[in-house]
C-alpha cells in the first residue's frame, strides 16, 4: 500500500505533468511501471505485454486532466491496467486459450531449477486461469499486488463487502483445484 | 488450514488487510506467502520500452497541437454526415431565394399599382370624361 508521502509525490508528479513537464511522467512510469506491468500479467497473460504497458501508460497520460487529485493516483492507474486487461482479455476471448498462453509461457519465462517450485507455478497458473474473471481481479490484486480491499473497491468501482465476498470464493475455488492438483497451501 | 468453502458465504471470516487493522491469521499468512512464492513472474519489459512509452507520448502532445488532417472544410470525420445535408440546404436556397424574391417584388408592384388606381380612379375617370 502507498505511503502519504508516495501519494503526495505522486499528485506532486502528476500536477507538474498538467503543466507540460514530460519528465515527471516518466518517474511516474518508474514508480508505478513494475506493479501495472505485474497486474497485466496475472489478468492478461504474457502475450503483447508491453503493448499493454505501453497502452496503459498512454491512456494515463491522455487522461491525466481528467483525473481527480482526491483519488490516489496509483488506484486510478490500476484501474486503466484493468481496463486494459479487459479490452485484452476479450480479444482473446475464451479463457481456454488464456490457459494455453499461460501454459506456453510457463516454461519460458524463468529459471526454476527445483522441479517441485516449477510445478508449483505450473498449478497455480492453471488454477488462476480456471477462475473466473471477476474471481481472478479480486484475488490477483488482494493477495498476490497487496491492494488493501477498499483500493480494490475503486478499481473495480464495486462495494467493500462484494470485494470481500468474491475474495473468499475465489480463494476458495483456487484451494479446491490445488488441492485436487495434489498441493496443500 | 480451516476450510473457508465450510464457513457461510455470509459471513466471509477476516480476511488479511493491513487497512481494516486485522492480523492476518497464521493460515491466511501461510496462503499469502504460498501464493507470492509461487506465482508467476512477469517477464522482464525490453529495454527501450520506457523511451518507447515516453516517445510516443511526445508524438500524442505534438499530434494534439497539429489540427488533424482528417477535415473537410473545417469539418471532422465525426461530423461528415452533416456535409450532404449542408449541401441540400444550399441547394434548396439557391434554388428557392430568387422565387421568393420575385414572388414578394411581384407581391409589392401590385399592391403600389392598387393604391395608386384607388388614390388616382377619381382623378382618372373624371379626366377621362373629360375628353368625351
Amino acid at each position: 500500500m502507498a505511503s502519504q508521502t508516495e501519494v503526495n509525490d505522486d499528485l506532486a508528479l502528476v500536477q507538474a505533468c498538467l503543466e507540460g513537464d514530460p519528465r515527471s511522467f516518466r518517474q511516474l512510469y518508474q514508480r508505478h511501471q513494475a506493479r501495472v506491468r505485474s497486474i497485466l500479467f496475472q489478468l492478461a497473460g504474457a502475450t503483447h505485454l508491453d503493448d499493454l504497458v505501453q497502452e496503459v501508460f498512454l491512456r494515463a497520460w491522455r487522461g491525466l486532466p481528467k483525473f481527480q487529485q482526491s483519488a490516489q493516483f496509483s488506484t486510478w492507474l490500476y484501474r486503466i491496467a484493468w481496463n486494459v486487461a479487459c479490452d485484452q482479455r476479450r480479444r482473446f476471448a475464451q479463457q481456454r486459450q488464456q490457459v494455453q498462453v499461460l501454459g506456453r509461457i510457463a516454461p519460458l519465462q524463468q529459471e526454476a531449477p527445483d522441479l517441485m517450485k516449477r510445478h508449483y507455478q505450473e498449478v497455480l497458473q492453471q488454477g488462476l486461469a480456471q477462475l473466473s474473471w471477476q474471481h481472478r481481479s479480486v484475488l490477483v490484486l488482494h493477495d498476490l499486488e497487496e491492494q488493501p480491499q477498499k483500493a480494490i473497491a475503486d478499481i473495480l468501482k464495486i462495494p467493500v463487502g462484494t470485494v470481500k465476498s468474491r475474495l473468499f470464493h475465489a480463494r476458495a475455488a483456487l484451494r479446491t483445484y490445488l488441492q485436487k492438483a495434489g498441493i496443500q497451501p | 488450514m480451516t476450510d473457508p468453502s465450510r464457513r457461510s458465504p455470509r459471513q466471509p471470516h477476516c480476511y488479511f488487510d493491513s487497512e481494516d487493522g486485522l492480523d492476518p491469521t497464521e493460515s491466511e499468512q501461510r496462503w499469502l506467502t504460498f501464493l507470492r512464492s509461487y506465482a508467476p513472474v512477469a517477464p522482464v519489459a525490453t529495454k527501450d520500452l520506457e523511451d518507447r512509452i515516453l516517445q510516443s507520448i511526445q508524438s500524442d502532445r505534438v499530434a494534439k497541437a497539429i489540427p488533424p488532417k482528417n477535415l473537410i472544410w473545417g469539418i471532422s470525420l465525426h461530423h461528415r454526415w452533416g456535409i450532404p445535408v449542408l449541401a441540400a440546404a444550399s441547394l434548396l436556397l439557391a434554388m428557392g431565394l430568387p422565387w421568393l424574391l420575385t414572388t414578394r417584388y411581384q407581391m409589392a408592384e401590385m399592391q403600389e399599382l392598387e393604391d395608386f388606381l384607388e388614390d388616382n380612379w377619381a382623378e382618372v375617370t373624371l379626366a377621362s370624361s373629360e375628353y368625351l
